[in-house]
């Protein structure tokens, strides 16, 4: 249980004193079920994480950065060998692989397609909110992203805090209230200083080796999700997936970001130990890359990628695709891996089991009410 | 706009003991013409130089790893090559120069476009461009460029040394490019293109997508760009080269289409026709009405509000065309229309915009006597030397480490968070570390200061500072103001 150091924010804008132990805000009957979004900024190469290996294709065209001895999972797709905790998931029929989606946009520029896929909307900066925190509006949910920047996908949410360790001290509340007060007539600055006065203590504390390890990052994000009454949405934000030069194989860029992805899974696993059960770890990136390698042993800008889910609640491990293929032809504008799902659709069925909705009135909120299939039966079934 | 609302949304605020000028519009718009001399009193490293040191720091880099083989001996080689090449030393070296420069300078608004165009040509946080190369190629090669025309801007940023290198354009060529048929007659695996500067140049430099361009443009940019890499390389030649210039058996031969234009290659050599067809294309591009929009936007939202109104962009966008795009006049239209429409806006500040008002505002030691940043190339770099780095880095705002190639962001939904805001907060609560020193005076006597000299209506923020007095909080006085609404946003 978590202890607020000195205020409850409910589910309004007012402040309630309450004691220091928070009961259950999500009540008896249900479950508390954690989501972690994990974006990968600047194009997350599916064929480099998730490997088509049915025929030749793809290796030919990546004489200097294909995958070599990657963990075959079927006989069409294997896995990078960075992504171990995730191939460990897998064999547990804890991990599923989206393979051949992206969201509904073509223009392989990275700062519209990363408004994109945290706006949920298909007009790059349009939305003033993203997806996700639309479909945490209503509700006693709270998100914690652990960056320094609210994240756009979580913008327009409501009970909201990001967090990074840092090795400065905030002053005492007397202090703090003196701020509170200065900012009353600006509701988001009062709105970012309440949430700030009433983190949990552990939050508050300034750690002395304070640094961007992700191991860490994800063990302080564990901790709070692993709680009852703590966040139940947490933000993961690594950019870096870029790679225009030197991408690398098994080593090299691509193979350090997976890397990462994966550290946070095996540190939530391990952090959430029971919590872990009821829980969903999924990927989200702007687009995928060319199937070509390209001048600098990289890869250019592309559309179709995949998406990466971990977590107890699977049931079955499987590679979810209906794919278009690598040949030519089949290839979107006769370079990139084609897209044959909007992603918008996967999100929005794992919302709805997440936060126990109704599909429909996720996809109205969350995505605009878009035509996006229930995809439920085929992630979860 | 009132005066001192003025001076701090397009400069820094006031100085302690600086006069308040009687015509700010003037005053700001005057600080144009010139490029300030950097008044920085230590050795400014050229960028060459830093070029030279870089290379040294690899080389010898890749020896180390390369030949020692006992990784306790490696790393104290390492330690010591760090130190000689000043390898931890040289990012921080350049942020006091920066720092000293805006707080100390006397042209703050010329610094404050300094820093906005800093960020428009983002060099990537990558392959160590930030320890060696971005402070440097800022200082000698942008702000001389900003009394200019924005053509030459563009021109001359897309062929420097680290822009090349942070978007890659060195490894790109032609398909039909002389290297590339030699190499496919020799069996050899061919060179391709790579697309990652031309895209930028369009969507960041630019004309941003809005101009509506395909990737068949990005692509005819890319060609248009071959060529553009770096030179001299002789065989045995290991590291990085010195000098970027164009290599004509890279570039792709041909015409190339872009945004309806064929860009030609008769009656140009072939030694020359790439170069001639990057300049053209960049005159192109910055003539065009999408850029002049793209770019008077984004500097109406830096300088005046995060949605800046139409009549702002006109402000701008008509001094361009009048002038054919001159900088000093694109700059004092931008100030003009902050002037005319900026009362009724607020901006929310950057963090680094932040902390240097806030150092400039109350007379702080920051960065810090020029003095202790003297370094003998020798010894662990001090708290002093290292201080400047870890504050940015704690605010969120290292300039020269931006991840991506659209830079830092510039609007308060960006830089307004629960954690950026702790760390603001958390600065001064411990105010030595910005240089105001408890022996100085009494914080409460500098707040008071700080607020009579920078508000046209300091009244709300005194009466705050004497409810303090009376209940004897004086040490909260700083946080008080320093952190208040009206200094976060102005």
């Amino acid at each position: 249980m978590n202890i607020s150091r000195r205020v409850f924010l409910s589910g309004s804008a007012s402040l309630i004193v309450t004691a220091p132990m928070i009961s259950n805000v999500f009540g008896s009957s249900l479950t508390k079920k954690n989501l972690v979004v994990v974006m990968l900024r600047g194009g997350m190469d599916g064929l480099t994480a998730v490997p088509f290996i049915g025929n030749n294709i793809l290796a030919n065209a990546r004489p200097d950065i294909g995958v070599k001895k990657p963990l075959k999972l079927t006989s069409d797709f294997a896995l990078h060998p960075q992504l171990k905790t995730f191939k460990k998931l897998w064999d547990k029929d804890k991990a599923s692989i989206f393979h051949a989606t992206s969201i509904p946009y073509k223009g392989r520029s990275h700062f519209e397609g990363q408004y994109l896929m945290e706006s949920g909307g298909t007009l790059p900066y349009y939305d003033k909110t993203g997806w996700l925190g639309r479909a945490l509006e209503t509700g006693n949910r709270k998100s914690l992203s652990i960056s320094l920047p609210m994240p756009l996908i979580l913008r327009g949410g409501r009970d909201l805090d990001n967090f990074m360790p840092s090795s400065n001290k905030l002053p005492s509340d007397e202090t703090l209230k003196i701020l509170a007060d200065d900012y009353s007539k600006d509701k988001v600055l009062s709105n970012v200083l309440n949430t700030i006065r009433q983190r949990p203590i552990a939050m508050m504390q300034n750690s002395k080796n304070a640094n961007q390890d992700v191991k860490k990052l994800a063990k302080i994000a564990g901790e709070q999700l692993a709680q009852s009454d703590g966040p139940n949405i947490a933000v993961f934000d690594i950019a870096g997936f870029d790679t225009h030069a030197d991408q690398g194989g098994n080593n090299g860029e691509h193979a350090k970001k997976l890397r990462q992805f994966d550290q946070i899974i095996s540190t939530l696993e391990t952090e959430m130990s029971s919590a872990f059960e009821n829980t969903m770890i999924v990927s989200l990136t702007e687009f995928g890359r060319t199937l070509d390698q390209n001048g600098g042993s990289g890869t250019e800008h592309g559309y179709g990628s995949a998406i990466l889910m971990a977590g107890g609640l699977l049931h079955k491990s499987k590679i979810i695709s209906d794919w278009p293929g690598l040949e030519k032809k089949n290839l979107f504008e006769g370079r990139d891996l084609n897209s044959s799902v909007d992603a918008r659709a996967v999100y929005a069925s794992i919302l709805a089991r997440v936060l126990d909705s109704d599909h429909k009135q996720i996809v109205k909120k969350a995505f605009f009410g878009a035509d996006l299939p229930d995809m439920t039966n085929r992630i979860f079934g | 706009m009132k005066t001192k609302a003025f001076i701090r949304r397009v400069g820094f605020g006031l100085k302690p003991d600086e006069p308040v000028p009687s015509n700010p519009l003037d005053w700001a718009k005057d600080q144009m013409t010139v490029v300030p001399k950097l008044i920085w009193p230590g050795r400014l490293y050229t960028e060459n130089e830093m070029i030279d040191i870089r290379i040294d720091f690899q080389l010898e880099e890749d020896k180390i790893q390369d030949t020692e083989k006992n990784p306790a001996k490696a790393k104290l080689k390492k330690r010591k090559l760090n130190r000689r090449t000043g390898r931890k030393f040289f990012e921080k070296y350049e942020l006091a120069i920066r720092h000293h420069q805006a707080v100390h300078g006397d042209q703050p608004v010329f610094e404050r476009f300094w820093h906005f165009w800093g960020n428009h040509f983002t060099i990537v946080d990558k392959n160590k461009l930030p320890v060696f190369n971005t402070g440097p190629m800022q200082r000698e090669q942008l702000r001389p460029l900003m009394t200019g025309n924005f053509s030459d801007m563009v021109y001359n940023m897309t062929i420097t040394w680290p822009m090349i290198k942070s978007l890659d354009n060195f490894k790109s060529a032609g398909p039909n490019s002389e290297t590339n048929v030699y190499r496919k007659r020799k069996n050899k695996r061919v060179k391709g293109l790579n697309e990652n500067h031309g895209r930028e140049l369009l969507e960041l430099h630019t004309i941003s997508p809005k101009a509506g361009y395909t990737q068949e443009d990005v692509i005819n940019t890319a060609y248009i760009m071959t060529g553009w890499g770096f030179t001299g390389w002789k065989k045995g030649h290991k590291g990085d080269l010195k000098k970027t210039g164009y290599e004509h058996y890279n570039h792709e031969p041909g015409t190339h289409k872009v945004l309806g234009k064929e860009y030609k290659t008769s009656g140009f050599s072939k030694k020359t026709q790439g170069k001639k067809q990057l300049r053209e294309l960049v005159n192109d591009l910055c003539s065009s009405e999408s850029c002049r929009n793209f770019i008077a936007w984004k500097l109406c939202r830096h300088f005046i509000c995060d949605n800046p109104s139409k009549e702002m962009i006109k402000t701008v966008t008509d001094a361009w065309l009048k002038s054919k795009g001159s900088l000093i006049d694109i700059h004092k239209a931008v100030l003009e229309a902050a002037w005319k429409y900026g009362e009724t806006e607020e901006k929310f500040l950057s963090p680094e915009t932040w902390l240097i008002q806030i150092a400039r505002m109350t007379g702080a030691d920051w960065p810090g006597d020029p003095q202790i940043f003297e370094y003998d190339f020798k010894s662990k770099l001090n708290y002093k030397q290292k201080k400047i780095k870890w504050i940015l880095a704690e605010l969120g705002h290292l300039p020269y480490r931006a991840k991506q190639p659209n830079g830092f962001p510039d609007t308060e939904a960006e830089w307004l968070s629960q954690e950026y805001l702790v760390r603001r907060i958390a600065l001064v609560n411990n105010p030595t570390q910005i240089g105001l020193y408890k022996n100085s005076l009494p914080e409460i006597d500098i707040s008071k200061k700080m607020v009579n000299k920078n508000f046209d209506d300091p009244a709300e923020l005194l009466e705050v500072l004497e409810k303090l007095e009376i209940k004897n909080e004086g040490s909260n006085s700083l946080i008080a103001t320093l952190c208040s609404r009206k200094v976060l946003k102005v």
